[in-house]
């Protein structure tokens, strides 16, 4: 058990780096705040050449990441690893603003035998992506109820809890 | 039909589909509504839990729930049709009715009898010896006793006995409430004194169709009756007039119950049957103080107009006073009380709703995710149950030489959700296999139901032993009736990597097969030897692991060939051999193993089989996402051993590399693969379709367009330009 611990956690490490570099792939270099105001073609030319290999590349790694993940849901009996590889999928799913295969996934991630721990993530994950994203506010509201419901002392449930408020302040 | 063959799919069946390896999300289809009336498949544990009594294949069963094999106490001839067994409230006895299905020529009635089982003490001693292991045996002495028939009673149809509708203890233990008809067909709720042996009617209310169930505290009857008018819902103290009953609904909703639709129903025996009565009647709490039963919000009539339905709760005794609380939605099903009566929850459309009679507060839980089946509270209140579905992961599949394409597929399987009483802390608690007709038992925090394994790749025997899932203790305990279901078990183990265990259970299989089993089966003593050597190949028993997998191997069944087939019958026997071992590796979680075994064989073989065995290993690479392996083992191995092939039939050879061909070029493989891969792969198709060329120049001219696409996405332009020229012949 222990080995599979460290397994995750080698695994969560990983995402981690290559999430990054999926995310410069997808999103603007955030370094050079005067070379990003630019309105000069060359300028702008410039930066993107530069982080253009690196964000090629970054895409390639996102979807051998994607593999990595699709080949734990298959083969693993572990339910809690499972439901975080799709987890992992759709936290890239949502950076790439693939918003229905990210919620799929979180779907899916609360199927498997997630602890505790994480499905009450999974569930918050999945609140606010209905709510912010995919604009579901009645579904997302469920989804935080059932955070609260079901994890009535966690972290997760008072924020649930703040933001089923404010969405009821809302209308 | 071979066990394994079923799944492979002949490629003809596929005609149109270019590319072998794909993936695509696989839905689940969408649930039918509508009354259904329920075949009774529940597994009844005794008053204090410790037994339970269950009907399967026409038998009843007797079975320790902390750990024993099942005893069969009864076993109705082919002809016969039986119930579900009831314990009695003191657990002395059993009973169960049982119907030889011949109806009266003149009108039309069944004649069922009740039979008693008396419950020996021996059954409960496996509890004071404090055993906890599944493998404890009655004394070798015991042998149970001979059920009696206590009563004849006439319904009116079989499916009253199989969806448990006829009969009921009195909750003191002395009396049976079961249900007669007289000679025109009007039904009646009687009372069977067991001691002076003496009938009596329970309830004035009589009808063509009738259904009945007596409060917790033996005080009332509830009774759904239909005639010619509407259905009614009447609620009254038992044995006693008219002027004391009361008519509480007349029009009752029904609740959705699994099986047979009502629509199913021969058009003949009308509307004045009694198929959906049953489900019309309300659930009572535990205190016997309520009644809630469900009603239609629209025209009874006009099904398919109903949007919705209201929840009555009705003060029992005060019959005047309910409460009423609309819901949206289908027609609800698995309505149950929380233990002290004060929640009650149902499901509607998949949704939980939890209602608090109360405030009137509805609260749905496990609200992102339909809820299969809501098997309620434990009676000690701390948990609730349901089933939920298990996640998918994509579908693959692969040619094979033989042109059938296995599918590696999600198949359908529930998690069984456990969490407080409140829906909090949800967790899974069984998992990985198919339940059916859970329920809680009694007094203490276990689960009854039944589990199947639906595999993933190749198709099995069907096969849905009894389980007992001890929560407090944390383990799971079998009853398997058959061959099939010992294999079952065997295969709930062998997922679990709990493979002692998984042998075990194939091997208990093994020794029941009969003359009569493998005349019906051919391939059942195969089947479960290579679900064994798959086993003990997992648990390290190498050897007798080939001594099972030898005899898979020595025993294949073949096919019909086609007159003008040009396979070679060993060859052949050897691939489906080899087929059948690998791809139910593979259905059984025992993917290394099969990567494994697809080595050996590529290794071992130069011909068809080291080609299967390399379709097989570009299955698993392209399942678990290894692009660059994949393609290696396409374009390394599997196309220069198909164009050199001598065993596999020339046009099957070239449907098999064309589709491999095209598999390596799909842009979801070509897009992982790094430039120096490319140019790699570029060269060695260049190569082998020089050698080709002799032989064969419309592959070769193949092999190097193939070798164009890799030399253009590597960007080597000189590279690619040569080929082309090379292919225009310029």
């Amino acid at each position: 058990m222990a080995d599979l611990r460290q397994k995750k956690t080698g695994i969560i490490t990983t995402l981690t780096v290559l999430l990054t570099l999926a995310a410069c792939a997808s999103g603007p270099p955030v370094a050079d705040r005067s070379s990003e105001q630019s309105m000069d073609p060359e300028v702008i030319w410039q930066r993107a050449d530069k982080q253009h290999s690196a964000a090629i590349q970054a895409v390639v790694q996102r979807q051998q990441l994607q593999n990595d993940y699709a080949a734990v849901i298959r083969l693993s009996r572990d339910g809690d690893l499972r439901g975080l590889a799709f987890m992992r999928l759709a936290e890239i799913s949502l950076v790439l603003g693939e918003y229905e295969e990210a919620k799929h996934n979180l779907i899916q991630s609360l199927r498997t035998g997630l602890t505790p721990q994480h499905r009450s993530q999974a569930l918050l994950q999945l609140a606010d992506l209905l709510e912010r994203h995919t604009g579901e506010q009645e579904a997302a509201v469920k989804a935080y109820r059932q955070v609260v419901i079901e994890y009535p002392a966690s972290p997760e449930a008072q924020l649930a809890r703040l933001r089923m408020e404010a969405i009821d302040h809302e209308q | 039909m071979n066990s394994n063959s079923t799944a492979l799919r002949t490629i003809s069946t596929y005609l149109g589909i270019a590319l072998c390896f794909f993936v695509m999300a696989q839905l689940y289809g969408c649930r039918s509504s509508g009354t259904r009336w329920e075949e009774d498949r529940s597994i009844p544990f005794s008053p204090d839990d410790r037994a339970i009594a269950y009907r399967h294949k026409g038998a009843i069963y007797v079975a320790r729930t902390q750990g024993d094999k099942h005893r069969q106490i009864f076993d109705s001839t082919f002809t016969s049709i039986v119930s579900s067994p009831h314990w009695a409230p003191g657990q002395q006895a059993v009973i169960f009715a049982v119907s030889d299905g011949n109806p009266d020529p003149e009108n039309g009635l069944l004649t069922y009898e009740l039979w008693y089982w008396p419950a020996p003490e021996e059954i409960w001693i496996s509890d004071s010896e404090d055993v906890t292991t599944d493998t404890v045996e009655l004394p070798a002495r015991w042998r149970p006793a001979d059920p009696r028939r206590i009563l004849t009673a006439q319904c009116r149809d079989e499916m009253q006995l199989r969806a448990d509708a006829l009969f009921t203890w009195h909750p003191n233990g002395e009396q049976v409430l079961f249900q007669d008809s007289d000679k025109d067909g009007t039904q009646w709720v009687m009372s069977f004194d067991l001691e002076k042996k003496e009938r009596s009617i329970a309830s004035p209310v009589q009808a063509s169709s009738l259904a009945f169930s007596i409060s917790p505290d033996g005080t009332r009857l509830q009774v759904a009756a239909k005639a010619d008018g509407p259905t009614t819902l009447w609620l009254g103290p038992i044995g006693t007039d008219q002027d004391d009953w009361t008519e509480i609904e007349n029009t009752p909703g029904p609740r959705n119950v699994p099986s047979l639709l009502v629509a199913d129903a021969p058009a003949e025996q009308g509307t004045s049957f009694l198929y959906d009565l049953r489900p019309r009647l309300g659930a009572w709490s535990p205190d016997s103080s309520w009644l809630a039963h469900t009603r239609i919000a629209e025209s009874p009539e006009e099904e398919s107009e109903i949007t919705g339905f209201d929840l009555v709760i009705t003060a029992v005794g005060e019959e005047t006073s309910q409460r009423t609380f609309p819901m949206a939605g289908e027609y609800p099903k698995d309505l149950h009380w929380r233990t002290g009566g004060e929640r009650l929850a149902l499901l509607s459309d998949n949704r939980l709703l939890v209602v608090d009679p109360a405030s009137s507060a509805v609260d749905e839980l496990s609200a992102v995710l339909g809820v299969e089946q809501f098997m309620g509270w434990s009676k000690p209140g701390d948990h609730m149950a349901y089933l939920i579905l298990a996640e998918e992961f994509a579908q693959t599949s692969a040619l094979l030489p033989t042109g059938d394409l296995v599918v590696w597929e999600p198949a359908e399987r529930h998690n069984l959700m456990i969490a407080g009483a409140d829906g909090t802390q949800p967790g899974s608690r069984f998992s990985l296999m198919n339940i059916a007709a859970a329920r809680w038992g009694n007094e203490t925090e276990k689960l009854s139901f039944w589990a199947t394994y639906e595999p993933t790749v190749t198709m099995l025997p069907p096969g849905d032993p009894a389980a007992v899932l001890d929560l407090d203790v944390d383990a799971i305990r079998w009853y398997p009736t058959d061959i099939a279901e010992y294999a079952n078990v065997g295969h709930y183990y062998l997922l679990n990597t709990q493979f002692d265990d998984a042998i075990t259970h194939y091997s208990d299989a093994l020794r029941k097969v009969s003359d009569a089993d493998l005349e019906e089966n051919p391939s059942l003593r195969t089947n479960i030897r290579l679900w064994r050597g798959i086993a003990r190949l997992a648990a390290g028993q190498a050897l007798m692991a080939e001594n099972d997998l030898g005899y898979v191997r020595g025993n294949v069944v073949l096919p019909e060939l086609d007159e003008e087939s040009d396979w070679n019958e060993d060859v052949l026997r050897s691939l489906i051999g080899d087929r059948q071992i690998l791809s139910t590796m593979i259905s059984m979680g025992q993917v290394e193993l099969a990567m494994e075994e697809a080595n050996r064989i590529i290794a071992e073989d130069q011909d068809a089989r080291r080609i299967q065995a390399l379709c097989f290993a570009a299955l698993i690479h392209v399942s678990v996402g290894q692009p660059a392996l994949f393609t290696d083992r396409v374009i390394l191995e599997l196309l220069p051993a198909t164009v050199s092939s001598e065993q596999v039939p020339g046009s099957q050879a070239d449907d098999l590399a064309d589709n491999y061909r095209h598999a390596v070029i799909h842009p979801q493989n070509l897009n992982h693969l790094r430039d120096s891969d490319r140019m790699r792969y570029g060269a060695a198709l260049a190569e082998l379709a020089e050698k080709t060329r002799a032989t064969d120049p419309l592959q070769a001219n193949d092999l190097l367009r193939l070798a164009v696409v890799f030399y253009r996405e590597a960007g080597a332009t000189e590279a690619e330009l040569e080929l082309l020229r090379l292919i225009s012949g310029s």
